[in-house]
C-alpha cells in the first residue's frame, strides 16, 4: 500500500466523519460548524482527483458561501426566538 | 433548538441499500484503474487535443466557454431567471423606518466591524486573480464570482436594515448588468453564427480577449445575482418583524 493510497482513505474517512458529526451534532452551531470543515475536506479531495477547478468552487461556494449563509440563518432563527 | 439524539436507523439502512452500489463500485475498482479506462483516456485526450487548436490555456475554461458555450449561456440565463423570480417572491411593501421600536435598532458584532475593512479588499483580489487565472491556470468566472458574491454579503452585512431595505429599492439598477450580461453573450454567439456560421464560434485571433470578456461578465453576474438573493432576504425579515410589532399592538 502507498503513502499517496492511505492518504486519500484518511481524507475519505474525515469527511465521512465530519459529515456525520454534522447530522448528529446536538447543537446547530456545531451542525454548521462541522458541515464548513466537511466542505473543506471535500474541497481538499477535490485537489487530490486532480480538479483543482471544483475544489475552488467547492472552497468558495460550499464552504464559504454556504457556511456565511448558515450562519445567519442562526443568527436569525435566535433572534426570532427572542421575540416570539 | 432540542435535537433527538435517536438515530433514525430506518433512514440509516435506506441510505446504504441506495447508496451501496456506490460504494461497491469505489471499493471494487480503485482509482488508479478508473483512470486508466479507454473512455476517460479518450475523452481526455480529445480536450488536450483540441485545447492545442484554441487561444485558451486551462481546459475546464476551454470546455465551460468554448466547447460547450452554449451550456453556460443556458447557466447565466438560469442565474438572471432566478434573480427576477426572487425581485418578485421578496418584496417587501413595509417602510422600514415607520417601524420604530427596539426591533429595529441594529447593532454589529465587533468582529464583523473590524473584519470587514481588512477583508474586502483581499477578497476583491482573490476574486479578480481567479477571474485572470482563469484563462491560463485553474480558476474562473464562477469561483472568482462567487468570492465577490462573499465580499458583497460581507458589506450588505454591515449595513443597517433602513440601508439594506434601499439597497433593494434600487437593486434594479444592477439587477440590468446581469441582463445586459446575458444579451451581450447571446450577441456574441449570434455574431459567430454571422461569422462562421456556427453558434457561439468566437473570431480567430479574438478568442481569449471575448472569452476573458465574456468570463468578467459571468462573474459579475454571479456575485451581483448572489449579493441581491441575500439582500432581498432581509426584506422577509422586515416583513416579518412588522408582522411581530403589529402582533404587539
Amino acid at each position: 500500500m502507498n503513502t499517496l493510497l492511505l492518504i486519500d482513505i484518511f481524507l475519505a474517512l474525515i469527511l465521512l466523519l465530519l459529515v456525520f458529526l454534522s447530522i448528529t451534532a446536538n447543537s446547530l452551531f456545531k451542525s454548521v460548524m462541522y458541515f464548513i470543515c466537511a466542505g473543506l475536506m471535500l474541497s481538499l479531495i477535490w485537489i487530490r482527483l486532480g480538479a483543482i477547478d471544483i475544489a475552488l468552487a467547492e472552497a468558495a461556494i460550499g464552504a464559504g458561501i454556504t457556511g456565511v449563509l448558515l450562519l445567519d440563518g442562526l443568527h436569525h432563527l435566535s433572534r426570532k426566538k427572542e421575540h416570539l | 433548538m432540542k435535537h433527538s439524539k435517536k438515530i433514525n436507523w430506518f433512514l440509516l439502512i435506506l441510505i446504504l441499500i441506495i447508496f451501496s452500489p456506490l460504494l461497491w463500485t469505489i471499493g471494487f475498482s480503485p482509482i488508479e484503474n478508473q483512470i486508466n479506462r479507454s473512455a476517460h483516456l479518450t475523452l481526455h485526450t480529445q480536450i488536450k487535443s483540441a485545447l492545442i487548436e484554441t487561444e485558451i490555456g486551462n481546459a475546464t475554461t476551454a470546455v465551460l466557454l468554448k466547447f460547450r458555450a452554449y451550456d453556460t449561456l443556458l447557466e447565466v440565463a438560469v442565474l438572471v431567471l432566478s434573480l427576477v423570480a426572487a425581485t418578485v417572491l421578496a418584496r417587501s411593501s413595509t417602510n422600514y423606518e415607520s417601524l420604530n421600536n427596539e426591533t429595529t435598532q441594529t447593532s454589529f458584532h465587533p468582529l464583523l466591524k473590524t473584519l470587514v475593512p481588512t477583508m474586502v479588499p483581499f477578497l476583491f483580489m482573490i476574486g479578480a486573480y481567479l477571474l485572470w487565472a482563469g484563462t491560463k491556470n485553474p480558476g474562473g468566472a464562477f469561483q472568482a464570482g462567487s468570492v465577490w458574491a462573499v465580499m458583497g454579503i460581507l458589506l450588505i452585512k454591515t449595513l443597517p436594515i433602513s440601508k439594506i431595505q434601499q439597497f433593494n429599492n434600487s437593486s434594479i439598477k444592477l439587477s440590468i448588468l446581469t441582463f445586459g450580461s446575458l444579451a451581450i453573450f447571446l450577441i456574441i454567439g449570434v455574431y459567430g453564427n454571422y461569422i462562421h456560421g456556427s453558434f457561439l464560434k468566437y473570431p480567430d485571433g479574438k478568442e481569449y480577449y471575448l472569452v476573458f470578456f465574456i468570463e468578467t461578465l459571468i462573474a459579475l453576474s454571479t456575485a451581483i445575482v448572489l449579493t441581491i438573493f441575500f439582500s432581498l432576504g432581509r426584506n422577509l425579515i422586515i416583513n416579518q418583524i412588522a408582522a411581530i410589532s403589529s402582533k404587539e399592538k
